[in-house]
C-alpha cells in the first residue's frame, strides 16, 4: 500500500479498503436514487390530489379556455386593486348581447392587431351558471403602461371581452376591457396557444 | 370555506387594511416581498435538505452528523423566518384569494407535519446521534425523518406555488 495513495482512494483500486470504498458509493448511489424516485412519486401524487387551480395571472393563457372568448358587462362588486395583479369581481348582464357596434369598436391602446381581433370576432354573449365573475387583471404597471392611471370602483359599470377559466370555475381573464366613458384598456401581455374560434353568427 | 361565512369577510378586511393595501400598491414592495420569500425558502429547504441527505449516508466519511446539523439547522431557521415573514406581509394584500384557496390547507397542513416531524427527530432519535455521528450508518428511524422532511418540503413549495396565482 502506497500512503500516498490512502486518501486518493479512487487511485488505488488494488486496495481492500478501497474496493470496499467503491462498493459503499454504490450502494449510496442506488439509496439515493431510491429516495429521489420516491420523492417524484410523491410530488406527482400531490400534484394530481390537488384541485385545478384557476386564475394564471401574469403567465400563460393555460388556465383559460382560450377556443372561445366571451363578452361580459356588468356592475363591480369588488375590487382589489395592485400587485401582484388586480382583481374585480362583475355581477354580470346574464346574456347581454353583443353591441351592435362591436365591429366598429376600435382596440384599446397597445393591442396586439391579430389577437384582439380574432378575440373580438370570437366574443359571445356570457349565458353561464354564475351571477358574478371574478376579473383577473394586470398589474398596476402594466395597467399605466395602457393607459389605465387609476383604479377602478365597486358600483362602476364595464364592459369585458375575454376567456372563462378552465374547468368550470367563475373566473374571467380579460383580454381588454372598456370603463363606462368608452376607455379601453388593452390587457394581454402573452400569446394565445391558438387564436380564438369566431363566434357563430347566431349567437350575436 | 364557503360555510364559515365570517371567514372569508375577515379575509376580505384584512386585505382592505392599511397594511393589506400598502403590501399590493408601494410600488415594487410585492416584487421585493416575493424575492425574499425565495431566498427564504431556498435557505430554509436548501439546508434542511442537505442534513436530510446526510441522515440518509450522503458525505458519512467525511462529515459528522452533528457538524453537519449544528452549520445547517440554524441556517434553514433563518430561512423559515424570513419565508414567515414575507409570506405572511404578502398575505395580507391578497388574504381573500388565498385564503380561500383549496391548496391553502395543503401547504399550513404541510408545515405542520414537516414541524411534527422536525419536533419527533429532535426529541427522539437525534439524542443517540454519538453513536452514529460519522464513519457509520444512520438508524432507519433517522433516515425515515429525513424522507419525510424531503417529502413535506417538497410538498409546501408545490402547494405555495398553486396557492399563489
Amino acid at each position: 500500500m502506497n500512503p500516498v495513495f490512502d486518501h486518493k482512494p479512487q487511485v488505488a483500486p488494488a486496495s481492500g479498503k478501497d474496493v470496499r470504498g467503491d462498493e459503499e458509493g454504490l450502494e449510496s448511489l442506488a439509496r439515493r436514487k431510491a429516495v429521489l424516485a420516491g420523492a417524484g412519486t410523491a410530488a406527482a401524487l400531490l400534484l394530481a390530489l390537488l384541485p385545478a387551480m384557476p386564475a394564471a395571472a401574469h403567465h400563460s393563457w393555460n388556465a383559460s379556455e382560450t377556443r372561445y372568448a366571451y363578452y361580459v358587462t356588468g356592475t363591480v362588486t369588488y375590487v382589489r386593486w395592485g400587485n401582484p395583479h388586480c382583481q374585480v369581481r362583475l355581477r354580470v348582464e346574464k346574456g347581454a348581447a353583443v353591441p351592435a357596434d362591436w365591429a366598429q369598436r376600435p382596440l384599446p391602446p397597445g393591442a396586439d392587431e391579430t389577437d384582439g381581433h380574432a378575440t373580438m370576432v370570437s366574443a359571445r354573449p356570457y349565458n353561464g351558471e354564475y351571477q358574478e365573475l371574478m376579473l383577473t387583471l394586470a398589474p398596476p404597471d402594466w395597467m399605466g403602461k395602457w393607459g389605465m392611471n387609476r383604479e377602478l370602483k365597486v358600483g362602476e359599470h364595464i364592459e369585458a371581452a375575454g376567456f372563462l377559466d378552465v374547468g368550470g370555475g367563475d373566473g374571467l381573464r380579460p383580454v381588454m376591457f372598456w370603463m363606462a366613458g368608452g376607455q379601453g384598456v388593452w390587457q394581454k401581455l402573452t400569446a394565445f396557444p391558438h387564436l380564438p374560434e369566431p363566434a357563430p353568427a347566431e349567437s350575436n | 370555506m364557503q360555510y364559515v361565512s365570517w371567514f372569508p369577510g375577515l379575509l376580505a378586511a384584512l386585505e382592505r387594511s392599511s397594511v393589506g393595501d400598502a403590501v399590493r400598491l408601494t410600488p415594487n414592495l410585492y416584487p421585493v416581498l416575493e424575492s425574499l420569500h425565495v431566498l427564504g425558502i431556498a435557505l430554509l429547504v436548501g439546508s434542511a435538505v442537505a442534513v436530510d441527505l446526510r441522515l440518509l449516508g450522503a458525505g458519512r466519511s467525511v462529515l459528522p452528523v452533528t457538524v453537519v446539523a449544528r452549520y445547517l439547522l440554524p441556517l434553514s431557521h433563518i430561512g423559515f423566518g424570513l419565508a414567515v415573514v414575507t409570506g405572511l406581509a404578502m398575505f395580507t394584500g391578497v388574504a381573500l384569494q388565498v385564503g380561500t384557496s383549496a391548496a391553502g390547507p395543503w401547504k399550513l397542513g404541510l408545515i405542520v407535519v414537516a414541524g411534527i416531524n422536525i419536533a419527533v427527530f429532535h426529541t427522539g432519535i437525534y439524542r443517540t446521534v454519538d453513536k452514529w455521528d460519522i464513519h457509520t450508518g444512520t438508524p432507519v428511524r433517522a433516515k425515515i425523518a429525513a424522507v419525510v422532511s424531503v417529502l413535506t418540503w417538497t410538498g409546501v413549495i408545490i402547494a405555495g406555488r398553486f396557492l399563489a396565482y
